[in-house]
Order: C-alpha cells, then structure tokens, then sequence
C-alpha cells in the first residue's frame, strides 16, 4: 500500500502526475480532489481502506488546511442518515459501507431517495462476489432499481476515482444520492492513477441551513408529492446521461458478435478479446442506472445482423434489462447471457471463465488452455484462523472447559471471533448478519422443552453496531441466555478500526437496559473466567460476561512483543498434544523429535508466536515454561 | 506486450510489501500496471496472492497458465497457485515450509519439500528454490525473505522490470536505516539465482 504522503501529494495540474495506487486508496485521494467535507461510514471488506485512508491522514491533510469531517459512525443505518443530515449544508458528503452494510441501512435509504438531498451525497458501496470476506454474495444493482437512483460502475481502479466526479455532478444537479458501486477485484486492485489538485472544501463562515418541511417530512401527503418527483426526476437523469461517455460504443470491424458489457466485467472482455485477437464492437456501460434506453437501443438497432453477448459478472442484471428493451424494440436476433451460459451463474468473473463462457457459445474455436491436476496429498487447506495470542482464543477455551461442547448452541456473529467456530474451539452454531446473535440466541432460547443453555457471542464493535436492540429484546420478553461479549477493543478484521467503545461501557450499558448479571473477566485469565462462566449459565435471565483481552495485534504493534517467549521443555513432555487439540495455535506445530513412549512432541515457532501464555495455562502437566527470549533465541 | 508476475504465500510474509516494490518500478519505467490482492478476513494467517500485471492489460487478475514468474513464499502455496504459470515461466521458491493449524490438528506431517518441488515440475520446469527464510534469519531478521526473493527475481533473463528500477523503488519503501540490510538481502537473492543461472 502506497505511503500517506504520496497518496495526499500536492500537484499542481490535472492528470500530469501518477502513482500505483490500490482501488480503495485511488478513492479516497478522489475525495479530497472533490473537495469533501463529511464521510460517513461503518467498516467493512472490501470497503474499509477508503476511510482507514483518509482517516490515517488527517494530520497530513489538516497541515495542508483540509478540514474533514470523519465519523465511524455506529453502523450503517446511522452513517447514511448523519450522511444525509450533513449533506443540508450543501457540501460534498460521501457515505462507505460494504454491500451488506446497504441492507443495514436499507430502511433510511429506500425512502430518501424520494426527498432527495440538497448537497451531493455520493454512497459508495463495495461488493465482494465470490465472498472472500463475506457471508452473501448480493448485486446491489437490484438496489437502484429499486431506489430509481443513479449508479455509476467503474470498471477499474483508475476509474472508480474519475467516476466519482461524474457521480458528485449528477447528484448536485439533479438533488439526488447517487451509487458508486465497486468490487473486491476493483477495490483491492492496483492501477497507475493520475492525479489532480486537492481542492479544500469551502465552509461558510456562517452556514444557515434551509430545509423545506414540505418535501422533507415524509408524511403520506409530501410523500405521494416526492414518489411523482422521483418519478420525473429519473427521466431528467436518463436524458442527461445521453451524453456521457461513461457509456460508450468501442467500434470493431467483425460485426458476427457484438458484446454488451458493464462495470468489472468489461475488464475481463477487454483481456479476452484480447487474448483471442478478435475485434469485436463492444457497449461498455458505465451508468447503469437509470438503465441507458437510448444507446442499448441504437446498438441493437446497428448490430441487429449479429448476435449481442452480454456479459456481467454477479446476476443478470443488465441481461434482464436489454431482454426487456429488446422485446419493446422488436430486435429479432440473438442475444447470448447468462441464461445461455456465457458467464457463471456465481462467484467473480475471470477472464477463464469468460474464455470458457465464450467457447461455449462461439462458433469458432476458442483454446482454453489445460490444467495439469495437482496430486491432492501435496495440498492441505489453509483457512483463515484466529491469530497467535488472540484473546478469543483464550476465552473459548474457558468456554469450553465451563461449558461443554454438547451441551450447548452457541449463536456467534460477524467479526474475527466467527473463525472461532472451527475445530477445536466450535465456538458457533450458526451466523448470518450483523447484530444477529442475540435475535437468534434468544429465539433457541425460547423454544420449549429445549434444555441446553444458549450462548450468544458478540464483538465489541458488533455490540455498538446492532447487537443493543437484540440484548434490549431478550430482557424484555425474559429470555435465558448468556451473552459473551469478545471486547479486543478493536474493530479488528476490517484495520482497527475504532468504535463507540473507546468511551462507552458495554457493562453499563447492559446494567441500564436492566440485565441484572453483568460481569467483567480477563480474557488472558482463563481459569478466573471461567468460574464465572460456570456461575453465569445458570442464572435464570440475560446474564453478560465481557471478556476483555486486546486484539494482539493492535497490541504488538503499539508495545512491542514482550520479553518473555513459551518453549515446550522437550524433556519432560509426555505428549498429550492438549496444546495442539485444545487451542490450535497457528503457532504450535509437530517437531522431528519424539518422546521416550514414541509421541511426537510439539513445538513452538518463535517468529509465529505473539507471546500471549495461553499454552503454558493449557497445559496439563506444566511443560511449557516462560523463558526470556534472549536465552532462546540467543540475541 | 504482457508480463505478469504472482506472488503467493500465508498472510504476513511480506506479500503485499513485495509488491508495492514491483509496482513502483513498473511506474518508474512508464508501464501501464494493473495488479490484484488479498486482504481483509482471509489476510489472517491464511493462504494469500498477490497478481502485479504490466503493459498491455485490462483486468486486474493473471489467468491460469499465463504467469511469466510465480513467486512462491511458501512451497506448498506455490503448488496451490502452480495452475497460474506459464509452461516456459520460472517459479522461484521459498523452502521453508509454514504448515496450517487445521493441518496440524489432523495429525499429518508436512508433505516433503523436495516432491513439492518435483510436482511444480508439471507446470513450468524452470523451477529455482532457496530456504529464503533461514538465510534472512542469517541475516538478523527472518521477515526480510520477501527481500531476498525479490533480489533472486531481479535476476531472472527477460524481466523488464531494470535492476536500478527496482533498487530505486526499494529505497523507496522502506525507512532509511533499513536501507543497507535490504540492499543485503537483494543481492544475496540477486547473486543466488545468477549463480543457479550459470
């Protein structure tokens, strides 16, 4: 990732100088060239580094007088309405979640695109298909079908920053938030930027707000008012994107196929004609929304003697749309999509894919070339696991030990602690959104006749975020539960970000919504935690534990490692392996030496291990010993 | 003109920093650069890549069987990412071998490193290895092997990344006091793959 001083650079003109930037970080460098006063977010991948940029910077940007409002805000419901409260004042506003943060926020969202807003608000929305860091895979395209707001889908690094100008212009002229949606292979991509000027927002000395109760209380007589402007607003918005060059016709001299494309996919049929040396014509479409009738319409029409292929990467959205135009326009030739199989139905788009996609429906020949099988024995999977000295670790194995594994559902939720659900911890029955431990913890809890207790696990950020109304409901209709609260006071797999936890109590929090249980225990003190886990399972309510133990790599980074490391003494081992089947340490591993009964004795990597102790507690006959680690590794 | 490089090994082995170095000397050099990576919750000690693409691209992504370089930080991740190299591309190879813990939990020893190597075979025969890892712990500081891998691309015949473009970009990435033992590493990767070479 590029230093922050480069990316924040001042140049003097326009796309003169460049810089190999990441998608996300060419953004935020974009929304200091546009001049915008407030950002408005909730972490999440592959979204994050756009805010965790800007918001690293600040001192650089207040030095060059930049004064930016950032806010982390709670969760995304929340960020896109203090998005949409800051933008009254007329100045840039962005708003940043990832695809299922537009689900958080859908409620706010679905209605003030009927007001509209009064300052640009550009909403920025990353998706992840193929789900590298997700638990759906969701096109939020349907979304601005939907909302009838504006969508821009940039088909690069290089574009997502040039588009968010576009899209700054569109929502300032036509009062309307307007979508900027990328991808995790555009967000997380690098390309070669050029850069323009920053440009400071201007701040009135004295800002009077002007808001007009008659458009924006969105009661059914000024909403009936609204939903007829949205209306004949959208029909401005197409006839004004007429002209954009975001969406283009590329000429090509063999006219037996001519492609309809969009967003990240028109990277990968670029590459693949490319590759096959054709040349075919190609409509990239840059603005789907409000979808643009008009040139789909005049490529049909210039292409009618040659087949359409359409190709997209998530749904068929735009398929849907150039079907539907094509039956109004009496378009009699072929159109190829995903239905006919061009693209995959899931998963990101790659250009072997669309290779593939393309012989199947070509009538030429098209070489793929072969993969040679590699022998399976050779490779063994290598998930994402929880880190050396995490402190979840150590709290689920108290929990293990206070609570047994059969006797129990444990409802996790979204955030590092969720990887503690594989073998050995099994720390999580099931998860699927944000906040959603609770919910679904306390409706097991209701079910009759179900004995076992129920478990709720929930991160300190994720409590802010939406897990406060799940505990508010579980005390009120008396649900029994225990909620283990993992606090690492980090929003730790997204960058470290922070969270309302840097000044709020979620003990005090859970007292003052009446929970009568509310204990606090040391994460890195097992055999302390978990008599208290004991005791908490049995009272007859909502009983809270929040286990404290800082993420260790926040920790790490700001102390260094300490002196003292763990060492198996070889000699006295008798190879129980506890260490390695109690806790999976990445960090423990097989050594070559066994034991006089023939076990295999396990060691520890001194550059994988974070120093946390847990082993030493883990294990049973007390071989693993605090050593300094000048005396092990001989400094 | 293409040329594409990939890089793959476990999160935290100085992917991304490697790079960043690659991409700033692909800039230096006036390349059109277009490149892929992994971050967020697969980052954590899990298996990572990282695609650096140059000149005429589009996409973000090497396709299978395309890659000129295949940079494996790990033996066996370069195997899982061994279906990206070009049949006539060089695979450099860091020995030393970092199992996963669902690996260890299922009681299997890590697979020899030497049949590793011969498999990779299937995919590009020109296969270059060293224990990059021991040698930077030679060197003081184990996490410099991502250095010393690049020191040993910097030698491979045809790259058109120069060797002062890339020294330029590494001077640029880190702190100035680390300057000297970086340069170290370099050529000691550099001189490596020039000796495996003759």
């Amino acid at each position: 990732m590029a230093k922050l001083q480069d990316i924040f650079q001042d140049v003097k003109e326009v796309g003169k100088k460049n810089l190999v930037l990441l998608g996300n970080e060419a953004i935020a460098r974009g929304i200091v060239e546009l001049g915008v006063a407030g950002v408005f977010t909730y972490p999440g991948t592959p979204s994050s580094e756009i805010p965790t940029t800007l918001f690293m910077a600040k001192d650089v940007l207040k030095q060059k007088g930049y004064d930016l409002y950032l806010e982390w805000s709670t969760n995304e419901a929340v960020a896109l309405e203090s998005a949409y409260g800051f933008s009254f004042s007329g100045l840039r506003t962005v708003f940043i979640c990832k695809h299922v943060g537009l689900n958080v926020a859908a409620d706010a969202f679905l209605t003030l695109i009927n007001t509209g807003v009064l300052g640009g608000l550009v909403m920025i929305v990353a998706e992840d298909p193929e789900m590298h860091s997700s638990q759906n895979e969701q096109d939020n395209r349907w979304y601005t079908k939907l909302a009838n707001i504006p969508m821009f889908e940039p088909s690069d690094a290089r574009e997502a920053k040039e588009m968010l100008e576009s899209a700054f212009e569109a929502s300032e002229k036509f009062e309307t938030p307007v979508i900027l949606r990328t991808v995790t292979r555009i967000a997380h991509s690098r390309a070669d930027i050029p850069l323009n000027p920053i440009t400071n927002p201007r701040i009135p000395v004295d800002m009077k707000l002007k808001i007009d109760p008659s458009r924006f209380v969105c009661v059914p007589g000024n909403a009936r008012q609204n939903k007829l402007r949205i209306l004949e607003r959208v029909e401005r918005i197409s006839k004004y994107m007429v002209g954009s060059n975001w969406n283009r016709i590329e000429q090509g001299k063999q006219q037996e196929y001519s492609i309809i494309t969009s967003g990240s996919a028109y990277a990968y049929t670029r590459e693949v004609i490319n590759h096959l040396e054709l040349d075919f014509p190609v409509l990239k479409i840059g603005v789907s929304h409000p979808f643009p009738k008009k040139i789909v319409g005049e490529f049909l029409k210039v292409y009618s003697s040659s087949t359409i292929l359409i190709i997209e990467e998530a749904d068929s959205v735009l398929e849907t749309f150039v079907k539907k135009l094509s039956f109004e326009e009496n378009f009699l030739g072929k159109i190829i999509g995903r239905a006919e199989g061009i693209t995959p139905p899931h998963g990101e788009l790659t250009t072997r894919k669309l290779l593939k996609g393309l012989s199947r429906v070509l009538n030429q020949e098209v070489s793929i070339p072969s993969i040679p099988s590699i022998e399976s024995d050779l490779l063994f999977s290598r998930p994402p696991v929880l880190c050396p000295g995490c402190p979840h670790r150590a709290t689920f194995y108290a929990l293990n030990k206070a609570i047994p594994k059969r006797h129990r559902i444990v409802s996790t939720d979204i955030g590092c602690y969720t990887l503690g659900a594989s073998p050995p911890l099994n720390a999580g029955h099931l998860v699927i959104c944000m906040g959603s431990s609770l919910g679904i913890g306390s409706g097991i809890s209701q079910i009759p006749n179900q004995k076992d207790p129920v478990v709720a696990i929930i991160g300190d950020s994720t409590f802010w975020h939406t897990g406060l109304p799940g505990l508010v409901n579980a005390v009120y209709n008396n649900s029994k539960l225990l909620l283990l609260v993992v606090d690492n006071a980090a929003t730790a797999m997204t960058g470290f970000q922070p969270n309302p936890g840097e000044k709020l109590s979620i003990a005090e929090a859970a007292k003052g919504v009446g929970v009568k249980y509310v204990t606090e225990v040391d994460a890195f003190d097992p055999k302390s935690s978990l008599e208290v886990m004991k005791e908490a399972v049995k009272f007859d309510g909502v009983s809270v534990i929040i286990s404290k133990g800082e993420c260790r790599i926040q920790f790490v980074r700001r102390e260094g490692l300490p002196d003292i490391t763990y060492v198996v003494e070889s000699s006295r081992c008798v190879g129980c392996h506890a260490c390695i089947n109690r806790i999976a340490c990445p960090a423990i591993m097989w050594s070559d030496q066994k034991n006089e009964k023939g076990k295999v004795i396990p060691i520890i990597d001194q550059f994988l291990c974070a120093r946390c102790g847990l082993c030493s507690e883990v294990c049973p006959y007390d071989v693993i010993a605090p050593k300094n680690v000048k005396e092990v590794l001989g400094e | 003109m293409q040329y594409q490089i990939f890089l793959a090994g476990v999160g935290g082995q100085g992917i991304l920093s490697a790079t960043d170095i690659l991409c700033n000397a692909a800039l230096e050099m006036g390349f059109t650069v277009r490149g892929s990576e992994t971050h967020g919750m697969s980052q954590r000690g899990g298996s990572v890549f990282s695609n650096v693409r140059l000149g005429d691209v589009h996409s973000p992504l090497i396709m299978e069987r395309t890659a000129d370089i295949l940079m494996g930080f790990e033996p066996a991740e370069a195997l899982r990412y061994a279906q990206f190299i070009n049949p006539n591309g060089y695979s450099l190879v860091n020995k030393y071998p970092i199992p996963s813990p669902s690996f260890i939990l299922s009681k299997n020893s890590y697979p020899e490193v030497k049949t590793i190597l011969t498999e990779l075979k299937n995919y590009s025969t020109r296969i270059f290895s060293l224990n990059a890892t021991q040698l930077a712990t030679d060197l003081g500081k184990p996490i410099i092997q991502n250095i010393i891998m690049l020191g040993s691309l910097s030698a491979v015949p045809d790259l058109p990344l120069t060797n002062k473009a890339l020294k330029n970009a590494l001077k640029l990435q880190f702190k100035e006091q680390f300057y000297d033992l970086n340069l170290e590493a370099y050529q000691l990767g550099r001189t490596r793959f020039e000796e495996f070479l003759s």
